[in-house]
């Protein structure tokens, strides 16, 4: 046996892992090698001295990691089992991503801001959920730069006007825009986030629980905060926040509270939903306020994701 | 065992005190990995409260595959090698010294069969075992640490560290064999430990 592989078996040795076998040849060695012998010594006084440096954990540890844990409890405002998307196809949900994400960056949606609270058909989201693929917003809004960058333009050109090919390309790269899903875990984002003044899109669940208003209010984050120059939409029970990184993150536990939120351009309401939603909003409004309404892949199911214009008289 | 299972489950169902007990449980030892792969108390502490949150929020994902404290540890040591990857982006440790003369030397490792004269590894202090181990590349830094102060087995490493039990056993080898090249080595390595201690010196041969 060379020295080489006896150091290997030497440590195995010391920890009581070697097998009867290599114990037998490893004796053999060590009886005609005395530098062998030597290491051995040397191991055998190394192990008690770093053993020796285990050490008591700060008696704070524990309240600090408690301290941090209620504070992410109180900000994931949903157990996971209501951590689902309503959406179906991930391509449509990307689609209106894109769309959005190129308005916010082409500057169509110039001055954003909160609407009043506008009831809409949240009661039933419950229900909906569990028709539809439990899929996370991040793996839909992750194939946004390859599938539907396009389809996102094409969809965004009757309301954006010529140049949204380059935007939508513009908006769709990492270095512009970072598309993020958000389950108002605020603590979270902060790790992932980059610049603060980054595009990106959360997606906040339902909020028509009780236990989301609460967290909302425990949050105690004013609701306005950082929605100023963000585009919040609702539908159903999804809300996409859209804006730079620095106020969504203020935003997103206040926001959790808030029933529907509208993009404003001035005369216009901007509006992401599905097409039930909007059929609903269509009957509503649409005597007194002009409407139209395009969803992403020309189907006309009422889950099918559109974007609603809503002209004001 | 079983009530941990129940602590284990109640935790991921949200109760943040069967939490706690778990969290009481484990941090000695989610602590002492982080310390030994940090290097000082305070990055530590960070580390074990970052690893703990993590737990927190993954324990849902936590499939009974394997212990809990395998999982707990993995979690630990990758929240820790993330830690050491960010701060190797920021400085570089030298394998360079300068000496006492004030001229720098390539750092050289002992004659691996010193003579009778150099035995004193006995004799060496905390701060000297710990300084040596943190010489170490945190790869066998954390092998040895599982092994020696954790007390797992080489398949307990290898399920924690998620690689081949061969892989543990030549670490941990080469752990030990780098810790005592360090230790023989530190009347070199350091001007005033070998003016305190000059029977450490290694090149009196």
């Amino acid at each position: 046996m060379k020295c080489e592989e006896a150091l290997l078996l030497l440590s195995a040795h010391i920890d009581g892992q070697t097998t009867p076998e290599e114990e037998r040849s490893l004796q053999d060695h060590l009886a005609a090698c005395a530098s062998c012998r030597a290491l051995l010594e040397d191991f055998e006084q190394i192990d008690p001295g770093v053993a020796d440096l285990e050490e008591e954990p700060p008696v704070e540890l524990t309240g600090a990691v408690m301290e941090r844990v209620r504070a992410a409890a109180e900000l994931d405002a949903k157990p996971a089992r209501k951590r689902r998307f309503i959406f179906g196809p991930g391509t449509a949900v990307a689609a209106v991503a894109a769309v959005l994400l190129l308005l916010v960056a082409s500057g169509k949606i110039p001055n954003m801001r909160m609407g009043s609270a506008k009831s809409t058909a949240a009661g039933t989201a419950e229900a909906t959920a569990e028709t539809y693929a439990a899929e996370t917003f991040a793996a839909a809004a992750s194939s946004v730069p390859e599938e539907t960058a396009a389809a996102g333009a094409a969809l965004a050109a009757p309301y954006a006007g010529e140049d949204t090919a380059g935007a939508a390309s513009a908006a769709a790269s990492p270095s512009n825009a970072e598309v993020a899903a958000e389950t108002t875990a605020a603590a979270e984002t902060t790790a992932a986030a980059s610049a603060s003044d980054n595009l990106m899109i959360a997606a906040v669940t339902e909020t028509t629980t009780a236990a989301a208003a609460e967290t909302a209010d425990a949050a105690a984050v004013p609701r306005s905060a950082g929605a100023s120059n963000g585009l919040f939409v609702q539908a159903e029970a999804v809300h996409l926040l859209i804006q730079d990184n620095g106020s969504a993150l203020t935003a997103i536990p206040a926001l959790a509270g808030m029933d529907t939120l509208t993009a404003d351009d001035g005369g216009t309401d901007w509006y992401v939903t599905d097409v039930g939603t909007a059929k609903a909003m269509e009957k509503e409004y649409g005597a007194s306020y002009p409407m139209t309404w395009e969803n992403a892949d020309g189907g006309t199911a009422d889950d099918a994701i559109c974007l609603v214009r809503l002209t004001k008289p | 065992m079983q009530d941990e299972l129940k602590l284990i489950h109640s935790a991921a169902e949200g109760d943040q005190q069967a939490f706690e007990q778990l969290v009481t449980a484990y941090q000695k030892q989610v602590y002492n990995l982080a310390l030994r792969m940090a290097g000082n108390p305070e990055d530590a502490m960070d580390l074990s409260q970052e690893a703990f949150v993590k737990a927190w929020r993954g324990l849902s994902g936590y499939r009974y595959d394997s212990a809990f404290s395998t999982w707990l540890y993995r979690l630990t040591s990758n929240v820790c090698i993330d830690f050491l990857r960010r701060q190797r982006k920021s400085r570089t440790v030298s394998l360079r010294f300068v000496g006492e003369d004030d001229e720098e030397q390539e750092l050289s490792l002992p004659d691996p069969a010193p003579g009778p004269e150099e035995r004193v590894l006995a004799q060496m202090n905390r701060e000297e075992i710990a300084a040596a181990l943190n010489q170490l590349e945190p790869e066998y830094r954390e092998a040895l640490t599982l092994r020696v102060i954790h007390g797992l087995s080489y398949a307990e490493i290898a399920d924690t560290l998620e690689i081949r039990e061969g892989t543990v056993k030549s670490r941990i080898a080469r752990a030990r064999e780098k810790m005592r090249a360090q230790l023989l080595g530190a009347g070199n390595i350091s001007g005033a430990s070998s003016s305190k201690k000059p029977e450490r010196r290694t090149d009196a041969r």
